[in-house]
């Protein structure tokens, strides 16, 4: 026994780039999966509620009915036995494939994300970021550059009007809202002066104003924030910005010709990528996983009396991690609001908005901020 | 001391499980649905109606040309990027010489909305 | 040249890439040699990141898969052509000669003469022997701060490369809004 825990250990010890990593994937992946059945819940409640009915009721466990949250497992049950077709005139690789591609990349994409700051295992320091590129937050750039490729292909091998016409329209839209979402984002960068979101959020511990707000991107700069808020929603093809999935307009726009698993698929990526998108919002502009006015390694300083040092690490993460999920779950809930409450956009006027007012706006920005940050901090 | 493997090498594994997940969904269900082929159910989706026209039409020219203006200002972005990171190192100099970039693609810009090229109707 | 997982990735990545490229100019839906090229292009910034080029990866997802690819992807998608009217029948003879020459090139550089000609060019821009771009000479920051670097370089070294580069984008705004109003006041379809 004594022997067994040496060896696992000594191959921990020397393997730890590895396991660790494998570690925060596999919690990312965690999260990413639980995403989806929450949302669905959240998101049949909190309709219901908006149109004054009660939402998911049926669905039970013994006799307690638990608000409906047996529901979003009762429709993966549902949708796993449901038949899984191709329809005939699809271009068949390509149909099967598009779902696919499009959750892969939500799960992916969300691997950029800084779960917590850093814990201790060990003596080895690791940072609780699965993918921690020296290009920062390009990364989740490029993951929605190419989260365009899921909804076109679907469209595209379809093989359907309906389903051509949306994917493209959808695609055009999400290209369309990218450029005002860089521009959106680019302040932060030399606001803050790095590309890394650790650094970013750990430069939002300290505070402004005298310490009556914490130094977060939102009070910076908050017109970026709205910017990136609204292309937000576009990227994620969500009311007000669905016109391309709409119910209404174009049936289901691409997914038409798709049911079960594979539509679920879509969702799945889609319900990833609005948690990237939205955890991204929190570290940029919200301050992340830190708690205002208490950064980590203040947090981490009271703890180690209760706990031991490497212990004290491990609680400050927890904590840490589930501050970011609360600060997520507000932009998670705006989506939900949003949908049920605003009109959805005409596909004119969403194309207007994302080229002729927000990039303008986006860039007008930029040159305010940087003439004002040069001003305060170059003379 | 710190962990060091090759950051990409995360994004691979993740890229690895994630397909495992997907792919594993999608076998799933074609495992365990039912399999009845059906002439109406697998015919293409037109509301119920007979199918007017195949769906190879061609279509607005105006998707290349938002698609083509896109990658102009993404290159775009993706230099005011590397200015950004430099911002503190560059100072005035680099805040000039990037207001000029963006000032020659504003010319464009406003060049775009005169012409009409993104009126979508 | 170690025998480590880097390399081995590396390997791996520049095999798929050649394969996949082959297979993508044998596919007979457009739109499928598209998504092969994606996935090709996607392989490359993988291997730009192995090779410590931070930048050009992040960059080569963003603008190239991410964008130039999806002009191609939207042409092919709104053009619409059937396999059936694209097929010219068989290779040409400028083809043979063309894909043979790519395959001579790829041989020379793969021995002993083409690695010699490589790293003599390398050595002569003062890189020492084994070193790659991301280590040598004069970098303005750490080796491992690949944008800041690229960045630096580009403002200091190339500035006006920088500045023409704006003309040029300006340029194709310009060229591609006068080609595309003329093409749809000559066919006027419906979106």
């Amino acid at each position: 026994m004594e022997g067994t825990v040496g060896v696992v250990t000594q191959f921990l010890d020397s393997n730890i780039g590895l396991v660790a990593a494998l570690g925060k994937i596999a919690l990312a992946l965690v999260i990413a999966l639980q995403v989806a059945p929450i949302m669905v819940w959240v998101e049949r409640r909190q309709a219901a509620f908006i149109q004054r009915r009660i939402g998911p009721n049926r669905v039970g466990l013994f006799g307690f009915k638990l608000f409906g949250l047996g529901q979003p497992l009762a429709d993966t049950i549902k949708l796993l036995f449901k038949e899984d077709f191709v329809p005939k005139q699809a271009n068949k690789f390509f149909y099967i494939l598009a779902p696919i591609v499009t959750a892969v990349i939500g799960l992916v994409a969300i691997q950029g994300i800084p779960l917590a700051k850093e814990i201790v295992v060990g003596g080895h320091t690791i940072n609780m970021q699965p993918v921690n590129l020296n290009a920062g937050f390009l990364y989740l750039f490029a993951m929605s550059a190419l989260g365009v490729y899921g909804v076109a292909l679907a469209g595209w091998s379809s093989n359907n009007k309906y389903a051509l016409l949306g994917g493209l329209r959808a695609s055009a839209q999400m290209i369309s809202y990218e450029i005002a979402m860089g521009l959106a984002l680019l302040p932060m960068v030399f606001i803050y002066g790095t590309l890394d979101l650790q650094t970013m959020i750990a430069a939002q511990s300290d505070s402004l104003l005298f310490g009556v707000l914490p130094n977060w991107g939102i009070f910076l700069s908050p017109i970026s924030f709205v910017i990136f808020v609204i292309t937000m929603f576009a990227e994620t093809n969500r009311l007000p910005f669905d016109l391309a999935e709409g119910e209404a307009e174009l049936v289901a726009g691409f997914l038409v010709e798709y049911g079960s698993m594979r539509w679920s698929l879509f969702f799945l990526g889609e319900y990833a990528m609005m948690f990237t998108l939205s955890a991204l919002t929190t570290c940029v502009f919200l301050g992340g996983y830190e708690i205002p006015w208490l950064s980590q390694t203040e947090l981490v300083a009271l703890l180690t009396p209760i706990f031991s040092a490497e212990p004290a690490t491990w609680v400050a993460s927890l904590i840490g991690l589930t501050v970011l999920l609360a600060k997520t779950a507000i932009f998670m809930f705006l989506f939900v609001q949003a949908r049920f409450t605003l009109p959805r956009f005409r596909y004119d006027q969403l194309m207007r908005v994302g080229w002729v007012y927000l990039l303008p706006l986006a860039l007008v920005n930029v040159v305010v901020l940087a003439l004002i940050v040069g001003i305060m901090r170059l003379t | 001391m710190t962990a060091s493997i090759n950051p990409y090498f995360p994004i691979l594994i993740a890229f690895v499980l994630g397909l495992l997940i997907a792919g594993g969904a999608t076998a799933a269900s074609f495992l365990l649905g039912p399999k009845k082929p059906n002439p109406a159910k697998l015919d293409v989706y037109e509301c119920g109606v007979p199918v007017v026209g195949t769906a190879r039409q061609r279509l607005s020219v105006k998707f290349y040309l938002t698609a083509i203006l896109f990658i102009l200002f993404d290159i775009e972005t993706v230099f005011l990027y590397l200015w950004a990171v430099l911002f503190d190192e560059l100072r005035w100099f680099g805040i000039i010489e990037v207001g000029l970039f963006v000032g020659t693609l504003v010319v464009g810009y406003i060049y775009i909305l005169r012409r009409g090229a993104l009126n979508w109707d | 040249m170690q025998m480590d997982l880097n390399f081995i990735a590396f390997v791996v990545m520049g095999l798929a890439a050649t394969i996949l490229s082959g297979v993508m100019i044998t596919r007979r839906w457009p739109v499928s040699a598209a998504m092969v090229l994606i996935a090709v292009m996607t392989l490359l910034a993988g291997m730009f990141g192995l090779l410590e080029a931070h930048f050009a990866a992040a960059a080569q997802i963003i603008v190239y898969a991410g964008a130039i690819m999806v002009v191609f992807v939207f042409v092919m998608m709104l053009l619409n052509l059937p396999p059936e009217e694209l097929r010219y029948g068989g290779v040409t003879w400028g083809e043979m000669v063309l894909i043979s020459l790519g395959v001579l090139v790829a041989i020379v550089l793969g021995t002993q003469v083409g690695q010699g000609l490589l790293t003599q060019g390398l050595e002569s821009m003062g890189y020492a022997p084994g070193q790659t771009p991301a280590h040598a000479k004069s970098l303005y920051f750490a080796a491992d701060e690949n944008v800041k670097n690229v960045a630096a370089t580009m403002f200091v070294d190339y500035l006006w490369a920088f500045e023409l580069v704006s003309f040029l984008i300006l340029a194709a705004v310009i060229g591609s809004i006068v080609i595309a109003k003329k093409r749809s006041a000559e066919n006027a379809n419906a979106a």
